[in-house]
This record gives structure tokens, C-alpha cells and sequence, in this order.
């Protein structure tokens, strides 16, 4: 991110907040002698360039390019912890074995059963239109129009997990942005920027939903803006809190008072120290997302019938509950799979990414 | 904001593997009912009627649910029969006819009264009436009372022409005279006042008194003259929309009507009045009505809540919203109001000063409001709910229900589901088109879905004294050849079309299955659309048929006559979802309906049906069926073709387990 | 401080005219109408009707006649629920919501602060792991799932519990003490997903205070562990929670649907759902005017809050 060479950014007092007397030793203590001496740590590394404090090694400056390097070097760092970790890494196989099913797993199904299992075959005979449980040909069992489950907890992951993620990463974008600079700038601005949250939290969101299908052509880009209108409301008003107490610790004064542009205070010192909430919110937005398409499907905007998405099959399942369990049973496991996967991954992440974590 | 489901999803795996046997040995037991049977202590019923009623104004209300509610709450002329649903007398003790169907003649029961101690008498059925249709009132079910004489006009606010030089009045027969040939004299006489001969209702006060005074009771036959009276010309009464009738409206794509205007060119507007609809009372006990046509099945209506009298006393004191509230409301039948906790239930209960109290067994009725159906059902298992009304026992539990418990009972019900055919469109205004898509539909498969469904390929469920006719069924082969002559074959260069329906489950497992079957077997592309309740029905509008294709349609009857179909079609209707309409349809229907003989009625009514079924514009799919839970205590509740109770009838058996 | 109180009080009722505004287009801008039927209407029976409702005025004469009686507080009578006004809906359904999220929110927060502080303090702990693994079960089980299955084991099979329905203890106004019989099921179905989030919230929070001098300081200075956690360190961490709590609470407060569908509930999310679904203009009105009354005036709360919990925050 930085275009400034290493001794610009050596002048830079440290962002770090817990700068102090205490000499923690595993801590880098502020100091640039400090960054310095502890140069050859990958944390240390990671640290400074994350908060953009300390100048890059010469090796790591070396082998790339001048602006990439900052994130060369983190993200490859933050991977190296990541790999370290081994409820992270198995996460981030569970869901990539969920991906890689759900994106190939319906087409296989369908040459392999020559077309029977496939999300919307419904045979022609009368007694097979029903739910049927698990059995050796249907392993998840057959919704009550005959389909194979398992065909459609596949093709709905497709949809699910696209909007499961793309919808908490926008949201993410978007709601760190917007709160962090409402916090940082503060006063009127922040007045301004946090009632205009609070009016679109206030809004009767169905009626929007059903107001924007009624101007607008059903599409995905209208799904995602529907599902992206609300869920970085929460996220912005939690980053804000968080810059609303961070931006009066000394590491953002100094850095104020040295001249660091504002955009530059709230990119790298504020937003990384937010971090911990705010991947914890993301890993929790994502199953809400998915919930929440399965609403905007009831009024006509989520995924069409016969289609299927996991907060469909489940809001179909839960009605049913008492008598054909399997229909919530399926999806909610590989529902909740691909949660407590994601949220490893995030847990892993947000540690990789801290510098002040001190187990890794 | 409440509208979004704020929680997330997911399940927990082991939570519900524990509930997994669990819950498959519960609803498979042995167990020969659905739950626990605790018949509640004394004669109370439990009963789950569906969502929040709208109002209990019985001339207010639309949906079904608080229909039962009002059946509880107000007496009519005539009431259901709890197993046949057909009108048995109620407050009407008997009544006559005219010989060529205009005139009714009701007798009423002197014994009835209002829970306030008021008698009930022909003057609150000549108001109620009155009020059904007043403009001012808007009520959503004014058009039921069309066919009483001039219901339509004073419901629409429409003016008599008349030349202020004769005092004469203009009829439709002079509007065709006058032709190129200039102005004609108008022949109408002065229009029928039904307050002239009968008794003055409007008098405040004056019911009681004029109970016996003016006691000349008039026989209908001596006063029958309003069935020959001449056709009047209608006119709005009020100028903008006269206006617009007779100059065009090009917002609505109307033409101007140059000749009409001619024609009333200094005409004076006699407004519509409420004297001049078709009902007074001849006596404080005799209510005759006098209708627009012949209409054989006019009784067979009365027992639908809109018919039913109204307390003019409450009205007037509280104003026509606030008169339904607990403390305010005036009621006539069985039941009274004791308790109404929106979004909770209302409760009712024995009204001692009914006439038949002594038959009614049921002291205090419960209405519960449950919006979800699986609610509805766990409050019944756990035994808080004695019964449920149809329809909201989940379509794919149906068939395991029939085969293990004996509480669920389903049979016929007059509603029949089909799909609208947009027949304006191309290529569906090909008939061969249609008729393919209607023959490439296994209906067996969807009726089977439900316990007592049946397959339907014409317009009517069957009903007592018609047997309804049939259209084109499944066949598959046919179909694809009739595609292919339409210029189709197997289904290459068909365009997208989609089926539309309003957004339920039970909607999309079915149509599911309709698109299946209609790529399956003539190979076009067909989409699913759903859309919330509200959108739907303006979409499927006569005058906006905003959709590419078919639109799900479902009508349940309101009263037992094919009738309740086939107007369903006719041009005047604004909903049928089809753009089509055929002056010769509407033309022969009104024919049949004016028939007095009910087996040439009926003869008539199957030309109608099979007239409008080979043109296709609807693909009739099923009849539905009716399917309630009722514990095996409650008694004399039964499951008829309407699901509407006489709950004067039904009772707790404490001692059931020895019948 | 005060006069940032005053002022955003102040905001307050422009504020919710603003949303009202908006939901007001919103629902003109929506098709359908509230009277229409599966039976359709006669032409002239449309126009009766809109002519009683007022329809037939231009939009701005309905505007300005609605936004007048709004505030002089009068939101007319609803159209769905024919017989009532929405003030009395309001008074009835509000307290039945408040009390059930309330309840739970107190709940979550109970739960929630509990497990999140003791899972950041036992960090990769056996606690730490389970609380988190039950906090991500609450997550990814959705309330319509939850709830059903409570019913299922409390109301169906155990028959513990009444499987839906609401019912007041002691009668107070139009509110009152509950019965925590009716109270039960539906308070936990709404409580879990919240107890999560605040769990982990806080969990996260935590870790980061737990690492900081100030901790280390007052550890140092030989404050005993519950001091520390208590005095210190949760004021810092249960930041994001205090963030998270304004929306929150608003709409746990109005009212949630499913959790009033499922368990037959008397309460303002039913109605506001069917207001929506109804087009019932009134009432959508009201009870928007509702709910943006609590968003503001919870994140007024929350922005004081703020204040208390860090000294450093200036407004």
C-alpha cells in the first residue's frame, strides 16, 4: 500500500496500543530500535507492516515489487500463521470440499443416476411423489415431490455459499468504511453519517423488497443489492464504536500530529485494530445472509422454485419437522458444517492477521 | 425491519438426530389419533379458524376464518345444514316464491330478538340490505346483493334520466329508439319506491311501534308489478364521472359515448336511492325481496354471513367501525360475544335469549387465531385445540394422517384450483396450444396428493343436482401432436412462458409438479414464479394481466350452485386471470339462471360449462378437498363441502370413548 | 454531554417523520392494494372503496392529511384489522413483544457476557472450545428451527410446556407479569441466536483488552483476577456488544416474526409482517413510527454508553 521508502515510515512512531512501560517480552515494544532488532521474526514483520510502522526487510523487499509489497508480505505471513493453525486449516478443507461438491456434485449426480437425481426431477409416477427417508438410492431421502435431497442440498449450496460469502464480504467492505470513517471524522459528519444508519435500520425492509421487485427486473445483482441494503448497517455501527475509543490513543495522536493523511490513520492504524469484532460479525453475517435469502425467496426475489438454497430446503424442513425430519436433518448438518468451518477459518484468520496474538 | 428473519440458520446435528427416532415413532404410532384426546371440562370448544379476524362486522368481513366467527354471532334468514350445508330455516320460519322467481317472501320468526332485548324484525333485514350496499359503506361483498333490483345501481351511485318537460323516465329501449332519428319522448315511468307500499323502516323508533299498526299486509302477488317495469337508463350520478363515461377516459383507454350524451343532453339526474332497492318489509315478520332477474338459486346464497341482518341500534349509536367492539356489539344468534384478544382469539359465548337456545349444546365457542399452519397442528396434538378449520393440515402429511388416524377427516369441498390461461398472448391464443397444455397434465398424480381430491377437467366440483362436464384429460400423445400442428413440434420454438402463483408452500410443491410435467412431456420451457399475495392478484388482473403465461387460480364456492363458478368467467368479472370473455357465454348464463325448472336449469348450466371449457382459456387441474382435525369427542362437527359449521349443533362428548 | 443529549433528542422527531416519509412511498410505490380479493371487484365497488379510504385524491392531499394526523398522533384505523385503530393495536401487541424480548435479550446478555468472558479468559480451553461450539450451534440453528424443536420435546412429547400462545400472569394495563409457562420456549428460541452473538462478541472483545498494558498493569499491581476481569478488563471488551445491542435490542423490542408465528404470539411483529403483506398503510406506519423511535432512541443509549464505558470518548 505504502509508496514511501523504508526511512519515511522508520519516523513513524508506532501505532501500537500497547505501548507502555511494561516490557512484555513477547510484545515488540514500540520503539524502532525494537522493530529493528526483531526484524527476522515473521510476527514482528507481519506486525509493522500491517500497521505500516516499520520498514520491510530487505529480503522481503527484494523479492517484490515496490506497491505490492506491504501485501505480499502480510498476506503470505498471515498464510504461514494460518497454516500453523490446525483448526483453521481444517476448516479451510471442510469448506473447500463443500465448495468443490456443491459446484460439481449435482452434475456428477446427474450423469451417474442418468438424470433421476438432479434438483428438479420429479418422476411421473404417482406413488414416488412423496418423501420418502433415507435409503441406499436416496441417501438424504426425497422431498415430498419425490426429489433426491441429496441433489438438492448440493445444487443449493451453489447458490448459498455465493451469497453466503459475496454478501459478508460487500457488507464488510461497506460497513468497516463507513464506520470507521463516521468514528474517525466524528462530530456532525458522524452525526450525519450514523442517523442515516439509523434510518435505513428504521425502514419497513419488506416493503422496500417488494418495491424494488416491482421497479426492477428479478436478478442476481437485485438479489445481492437487496441482502447488501441491511447487512453492513450493524457492522458499521460496531467498527464505529470500536474507532470512536481507538482514535484518542496516543499511537493515532502521534501519527496525527507527525501529518499522516486521514484516509492513511483510518486505513492502517485504525481498521486493523478493529479487526477481532469484525471478523467475528463477518463469520457470524454469513449464516444470516443465507437465512435472510431464503426470506427474500417468499417474496419472489431469492432463489425461483423449483431451485433450492440451503435456507430454503431449511425453512421447507422446519415445517415439517415433526414428520419427515430428514428434510431439515440433511441440510441443517452440511448447513452447520460449513459454518463452524467458516468460522474456524475466521478465527484463523483474525488470529494470523493480529500481530498482537501472542499464541499462535 | 421485523421482516427479517434475524438469526441464522443452520442446524444442530445432534439435537435433531436424538429427536430423529423420536419423533418418526410419534407420529407413526399405534396411537389411533393425532395427539392427546382431553376433552375439555364442559361444553367448550376449542376451535382454530385461521388468521386474526379483519372485522366482525359481518358486512365487512372477507375471509373465511372470521366468517365462522360471524355464523356463531349472527343469525340469518336461513342457515347451514351442518352435513349438507344446503339453508334450512332459521330466522325465516318458511318462505314463498313468485311464479317466475323475482319475488321472495320471507316470514320471520316473532320470537326472535337482538341480545340487547330488541326484536328482530323485517325492518333490520331492509336496513342491513340497504347498508350491504350503500356506497358509503365500500363493502368488498356489495356485488352479492346485485341481484336484488337496482343493488347494482345505487351501489354504483347511478342517476335515472329524466325529462324534466313529461316527468318521464328514460329506459334502454328509448336510448335504442332514439337511433339517428333524433330525439324520442321517454317512456319510463316514475321508478319503484319499496318503501311506498311497505313499512316505513326509516322512522327512528318506529319499529316497535308500527309492530301491529298498518297491519295490511300485502301478498307479493299484489305488488309483482316491479318485474315488468320497464329497463331504466342508468347514468353516474355524480358529474366528473358521467363526464368521463361520456367523453372517454384516456387513462383507461375508454372511448366517449357522443350519442349517449346527446341523449341526455338537459336531462335532469335522479339519483339512485335507497328506496328503490328491491327489499321491504310488509310487516313487521314479512321481508320480501324483489329481484333484478330470475334466480333460482337466490336462497341457496342466504346463508353466507353478507345476507345476514345487522344491528341498526349499535350502528347508529357507535358508527359502523366501532360497533364490533366488546361492549358495543348487538348481536342475534346462537352466541354472543364474550371476549375478543387480537391475534389471540375470540371467544364466544351461549346467548340464553336466542329463540332455539334450547338446542344449542355448546356453551362457550374459542376461536383461536393461529397464522402457521404447523401451530396449529402442535396446539392441536398437545390437546389445547379440539379442532381445526380445512386447509391448514400440511399437504404432504395428508396421506399419512388418513392412513393412521382417525381424528383427520377429509372429504369433497366445493373449491376447485386451476390454472389461468392468458389467452391474449401468443401462442397461447392458439386453442391447439392450450389444449396441449391442458392434456399434458397427469391430474390423477396431483389430486392423489391429498386424501379426497378429485381429478377435474371442467369448471365445478360435484355438486347435489349437477353433474359437472368434461373437458380434455391427459394424453400425452395428443397433446404433442397438437403442439406440433400449432407449429411447435416437440416443443422447438416455443418461447418461455411462466406459471405464476402467490407465494405459499402448498402452491410451489404443486406447480413444481405441473412444470415438471409439462417439460416432461411437450418439451417447452416453462419458469416458476412466485410473488406475495398482494403483488399476485394485481398481476392477474383482467385489466393488467402483467405475466407471461399461466396464472394458478383457486376459488372456493361461496354458496352450493355452479353458479358460484361460472360468473367466474363471465365478461363483468374482473379476476378470472384469463383476458378471455364471451358476450355468448355471459348471454347463455344468464339464460340458464333465469330458468325456473331446476333439471332444465341444470341442463342449460352443462351447455355453459362445456361451452366455455372447449375454448380453454382455464386448465382445470382438481377439486379440493376438505381436511380437518377433530377430536374423536367433538360431536355433530362434521366435514361439509363448505367447511362452514352450524355450531348450534355441535357438542362435547364426555363419554366418547363408549360410542 | 448534555447538550449532545439534548441535541440528538431533539433530532429524534424529524428523524422518524423522515422514515415515515419514506415508508410512506414505499408503500404507494408497492403494487396491490389492500381490498383486493381473490373475488374481483365490480368496478364499482373499487371506487366506493376508494373513495371512503381517500384514494381518489391526488397523492399529495393523502400525504399531507396522513402526515397531519400523525402528528397530532393519530395514525387512523388500521385497513386490514377493520375494527381497530392502530394506537390500540399498538397498546395491545407492544407490551406482549417488549416483555418477550426483553426477557430474552436479558437472557442473551446473562448467557452471553457469562461465556464470552470466561472462554477469552481460559483461551483454547476446553470451556473456551465447548462455549464457542455451542455459541456456533446457536448461530446456525435458526429461531424457525429452535422453536419447533422445543415444541416437539417440551410441548409434544414431554407435554411440559404449552406448544404456542401467550398469556398474561398478573393483568397490568394492556401489559403485565407473563406466564413463564407461555414464556419459556419462546424466550429461549429468541434468546439463543442473540446469546451467541454476544457471546462471541465478547469473547473476541475480551481477548484483545486481556492483552492490553493497562491489564497487565492493574494485574501488576496485585488487583485480584475478578477486579481485574470486572472492573477493567469487560468495561473495554464488551465494546463491540454495546455496539451491537442498539439495533439489537430495538428490534428484539418490536417484535420478531418468526418466533411470533411459531409460538402463536400476540405480539407487534405478526402484526407489522401482515401490515406489510396487507398493505395496510396505517398500521405499517404506526408501527414503523415504533421501531424508528427505538432505533434512535437505543443508539442514543448506546452512544452514551459509550461514554461510560471509555472515558477518552468525546462527542
Amino acid at each position: 500500500m505504502s509508496q514511501q521508502p523504508p526511512s519515511e515510515i522508520e519516523k513513524i512512531p508506532t501505532r501500537n496500543p500497547n505501548e507502555s512501560l511494561d516490557k512484555a517480552p513477547t510484545l515488540a515494544p514500540p520503539s524502532t530500535v525494537a522493530a529493528q532488532q526483531k526484524i527476522n521474526t515473521p510476527e514482528a514483520i507481519a506486525a509493522d507492516q500491517l500497521y505500516g510502522t516499520a520498514p520491510p526487510s530487505n529480503e522481503l523487499w527484494q523479492e517484490t515489487a515496490g506497491g505490492q509489497l506491504e501485501g505480499t508480505s502480510l498476506w503470505r505471513d498471515a498464510w504461514r500463521r494460518l497454516k500453523k493453525n490446525k483448526f483453521a486449516m481444517l476448516g479451510l478443507i471442510v469448506t473447500g470440499i463443500i465448495i468443490v461438491a456443491s459446484l460439481l456434485g449435482p452434475t456428477l449426480l446427474r450423469i451417474a443416476t442418468k438424470g433421476t437425481h438432479t434438483y428438479d426431477f420429479i418422476p411421473q409416477q404417482g406413488e414416488l411423489v412423496r418423501a420418502m427417508p433415507p435409503s441406499l438410492n436416496h441417501p438424504m431421502g426425497t422431498d415430498p415431490q419425490g426429489r433426491d435431497m441429496l441433489a438438492r442440498v448440493l445444487y443449493g449450496g451453489q447458490i448459498s455459499l455465493m451469497v453466503g460469502l459475496v454478501s459478508t464480504f460487500v457488507s464488510l467492505l461497506i460497513g468497516v468504511a463507513y464506520g470507521a470513517t463516521a468514528g474517525y471524522l466524528g462530530g456532525r459528519v458522524d452525526n450525519l453519517m450514523m442517523r442515516i444508519v439509523d434510518v435505513l435500520f428504521a425502514i419497513p425492509y419488506m416493503m422496500l423488497v417488494i418495491v424494488l421487485l416491482a421497479l426492477f427486473e428479478k436478478s442476481l445483482v437485485l438479489l445481492f443489492a437487496a441482502l447488501g441494503a441491511i447487512s453492513w448497517l450493524t457492522m458499521a455501527r460496531i467498527v464505529r464504536g470500536q474507532v470512536l475509543s481507538l482514535k484518542n490513543q496516543e499511537f493515532v495522536e502521534a501519527a496525527r500530529s507527525i501529518g499522516v493523511p486521514t484516509w492513511k490513520i483510518i486505513l492502517r492504524h485504525l481498521v486493523p485494530n478493529t479487526l477481532g469484532p469484525v471478523i467475528v460479525y463477518a463469520t457470524l453475517t454469513v449464516p444470516s445472509v443465507m437465512l435472510q435469502e431464503a426470506f427474500l425467496s417468499y417474496l419472489g426475489l431469492g432463489v425461483q422454485a423449483p431451485r433450492s438454497s440451503w435456507g430454503t430446503l431449511a425453512a421447507e424442513g422446519a415445517q415439517n419437522i415433526a414428520i419427515f425430519p430428514w428434510l431439515i436433518i440433511f441440510p441443517g448438518i452440511v448447513m452447520a458444517l460449513t459454518l463452524f468451518s467458516l468460522n474456524f477459518v475466521g478465527d484463523g484468520l483474525r488470529d494470523a492477521l493480529d500481530p498482537q496474538m501472542r499464541k499462535v | 425491519m421485523l421482516s427479517k428473519f434475524r438469526s441464522n440458520y443452520t442446524l444442530g446435528a445432534l439435537l435433531s438426530f436424538a429427536l430423529l427416532t423420536q419423533s418418526c415413532s410419534s407420529t407413526a404410532s399405534n396411537d389411533p389419533y393425532f395427539g392427546r384426546v382431553l376433552p375439555p371440562e364442559g361444553q367448550v370448544l376449542h376451535y382454530i379458524t385461521g388468521s386474526e379476524p379483519q372485522s366482525l362486522d359481518p358486512q365487512a368481513m372477507v375471509g373465511q376464518p372470521e366468517t365462522r366467527i360471524a355464523v356463531a354471532l349472527f343469525d340469518g334468514l336461513v342457515e347451514y345444514d351442518e352435513k349438507t350445508i344446503a339453508p334450512v330455516p332459521s330466522l325465516a320460519t318458511h318462505w314463498d316464491v313468485n311464479a317466475n322467481g323475482t319475488v321472495w317472501t320471507f316470514h320471520l320468526r316473532p320470537s326472535a330478538k337482538w341480545t340487547d332485548g330488541k326484536l328482530l324484525t323485517a325492518c333490520d333485514f331492509v336496513y342491513s340490505w340497504r347498508r350491504g350496499l350503500s356506497p358509503e359503506l365500500a363493502a368488498n361483498n356489495a356485488s352479492m346483493l346485485y341481484y336484488v333490483k337496482n343493488g347494482e345501481p345505487f351501489n354504483s351511485m347511478s342517476a335515472y334520466v329524466r325529462d324534466p318537460s313529461t316527468g318521464r323516465f328514460a329506459t334502454t329501449d328509448d336510448l335504442e329508439r332514439a337511433g339517428e332519428s333524433g330525439p324520442v319522448n321517454f317512456s319510463g315511468t316514475e321508478p319503484m319506491n319499496f318503501n311506498r307500499n311497505g313499512l316505513n323502516c326509516d322512522t327512528q323508533g318506529s319499529q316497535a311501534a308500527s309492530l301491529q299498526s298498518e297491519a295490511t299486509p300485502q301478498h307479493p302477488q299484489e305488488n309483482s308489478s316491479s318485474t315488468t317495469e320497464a329497463k331504466y337508463l342508468f347514468v353516474p350520478s355524480d358529474e366528473a364521472a358521467r363526464a368521463k363515461l361520456l367523453n372517454g377516459d384516456p387513462a383507461k383507454n375508454k372511448p366517449g359515448q357522443p350519442k349517449l350524451a346527446r341523449f341526455i343532453e338537459g336531462k335532469q339526474f335522479v339519483s339512485v336511492t335507497k328506496e328503490n332497492v328491491g327489499v321491504r318489509a310488509l310487516d313487521a315478520y314479512t321481508f320480501e325481496v324483489t329481484l333484478e332477474a330470475p334466480t333460482a338459486f337466490f336462497v341457496k346464497m342466504l346463508t353466507h354471513q353478507f345476507f345476514r341482518s345487522v344491528p341498526r341500534q349499535a350502528i347508529e349509536k357507535y358508527g359502523d367501525t366501532l360497533w364490533t367492539k366488546p361492549g358495543h356489539i348487538v348481536t342475534s344468534g346462537a352466541f354472543k360475544l364474550a371476549e375478543w384478544i387480537p391475534y389471540d382469539g375470540v371467544a364466544v359465548e351461549r346467548n340464553t335469549s336466542f329463540w332455539d337456545n334450547v338446542n344449542t349444546k355448546l356453551d362457550r365457542i374459542i376461536f383461536l387465531t393461529v397464522e402457521e399452519a404447523t401451530t396449529m397442528m402442535n396446539l392441536y396434538k398437545a390437546g389445547e385445540a379440539d379442532a381445526i378449520g380445512t386447509n391448514y393440515v400440511p399437504a404432504p402429511w395428508r396421506n399419512q394422517l388418513k392412513e393412521t388416524k382417525r381424528d383427520y377427516i377429509y372429504g369433497p369441498y366445493v373449491t376447485i384450483e386451476f390454472l389461468a390461461i392468458k389467452t391474449t398472448m401468443p401462442p397461447l391464443n392458439d386453442l391447439r396450444v392450450r389444449r396441449a397444455l391442458s392434456m399434458a397434465i397427469n391430474r390423477q398424480i396431483l389430486a392423489d396428493r391429498s386424501p379426497g381430491q378429485l381429478p377435474l377437467t371442467g369448471f365445478t366440483p360435484p355438486m347435489e343436482g349437477y353433474e359437472g362436464v368434461k373437458g380434455t384429460d391427459f394424453n400425452p400423445q395428443e397433446a404433442r401432436r397438437l403442439l406440433a400442428e400449432a407449429g411447435f413440434p416437440n416443443g422447438r420454438g416455443f418461447p418461455k412462458i411462466e406459471i405464476l402463483y402467490n407465494t405459499l408452500e402448498s402452491n410451489k410443491q404443486l406447480y413444481e409438479i405441473v412444470q415438471q410435467m409439462l417439460k416432461t412431456n411437450l418439451n417447452i420451457p416453462v419458469e416458476l414464479t412466485n410473488q406475495e399475495f398482494r403483488v399476485y392478484l394485481d398481476n392477474t388482473r383482467n385489466d393488467r394481466l402483467n405475466f407471461k403465461g399461466l396464472a394458478r387460480r383457486g376459488w372456493v364456492g361461496d354458496y352450493l350452485d355452479p353458479n358460484t363458478f361460472f360468473e367466474l368467467m363471465t365478461s363483468g368479472s374482473t379476476n378470472n386471470g384469463t383476458g378471455w370473455s364471451d358476450p355468448k357465454y355471459d348471454r347463455m348464463l344468464m339464460e340458464a339462471n333465469a330458468a325456473v325448472d331446476p333439471s332444465v336449469r341444470a341442463a342449460k348450466l352443462r351447455e355453459v360449462e362445456s361451452y366455455m371449457i372447449a375454448q380453454q382459456p382455464v386448465i382445470p387441474l382438481f377439486v379440493k378437498a376438505i381436511a380437518v382435525m377433530r377430536k374423536p369427542y367433538v360431536k355433530n362437527f362434521e366435514s361439509n363441502l363448505l367447511d362452514q359449521h352450524n355450531w348450534r349443533g355441535v357438542y362435547i362428548n364426555h363419554n366418547w370413548r363408549a360410542d | 454531554m448534555l447538550r449532545f443529549i439534548i441535541r440528538r433528542l431533539l433530532v429524534i422527531l424529524p428523524m422518524v417523520l423522515l422514515v415515515i416519509t419514506i415508508a410512506y412511498a414505499l408503500i404507494k410505490l408497492a403494487p396491490g392494494n389492500f381490498y383486493a380479493t381473490e373475488r374481483g371487484l365490480p368496478e364499482a365497488v373499487e371506487r366506493n372503496i376508494r373513495q371512503k379510504y381517500g384514494l381518489d385524491k391526488s397523492w399529495y392531499v393523502q400525504y399531507g392529511k396522513t402526515m397531519w394526523n400523525i402528528m397530532r398522533g393519530d395514525f387512523g384505523f388500521s385497513r386490514k384489522y377493520q375494527d381497530q385503530t392502530v394506537n390500540e393495536i399498538l397498546w395491545q401487541a407492544a407490551p406482549v413483544s417488549a416483555t418477550l424480548g426483553l426477557t430474552a435479550y436479558l437472557l442473551a446478555l446473562t448467557l452471553g457476557l457469562t461465556f464470552g468472558t470466561l472462554a477469552a479468559l481460559r483461551q483454547n480451553s476446553a470451556l473456551d472450545y465447548g462455549s464457542m461450539a455451542a455459541a456456533m450451534l446457536g448461530i446456525s440453528l435458526p429461531n424457525f428451527v429452535l422453536g419447533p424443536l422445543l415444541v416437539l420435546v417440551f410441548a409434544l412429547t414431554l407435554f411440559w410446556l404449552p406448544p404456542a400462545r401467550w398469556e398474561w400472569w398478573v393483568k397490568i394495563g394492556s401489559g403485565g407479569i407473563p406466564n413463564p409457562r407461555f414464556l419459556l420456549m419462546p424466550a429461549v428460541t429468541l434468546a439463543a441466536l442473540y446469546t451467541a452473538y454476544i457471546a462471541r462478541l465478547t469473547r473476541s472483545g475480551m481477548l484483545e483488552v486481556l492483552r492490553k498494558d493497562y491489564i497487565r498493569t492493574a494485574r501488576a499491581k496485585g488487583l485480584s483476577e475478578r477486579q481485574v476481569v470486572i472492573r477493567h478488563a469487560l468495561r473495554g471488551g464488551i465494546l463491540p456488544v454495546v455496539s451491537f445491542t442498539g439495533p439489537a435490542l430495538a428490534f428484539i423490542v418490536a417484535g420478531t416474526v418468526v418466533v411470533e408465528r411459531v409460538f402463536a404470539i400476540p405480539g407487534l411483529g405478526n402484526y407489522f409482517i401482515n401490515a406489510a403483506l396487507n398493505r395496510d398503510a396505517p398500521l405499517l406506519l404506526g408501527i414503523t413510527a415504533f421501531v424508528a423511535i427505538l432505533v434512535l432512541v437505543f443508539n442514543l443509549l448506546v452512544d452514551i454508553a459509550y461514554a461510560f464505558i471509555d472515558p477518552r470518548i468525546r462527542y
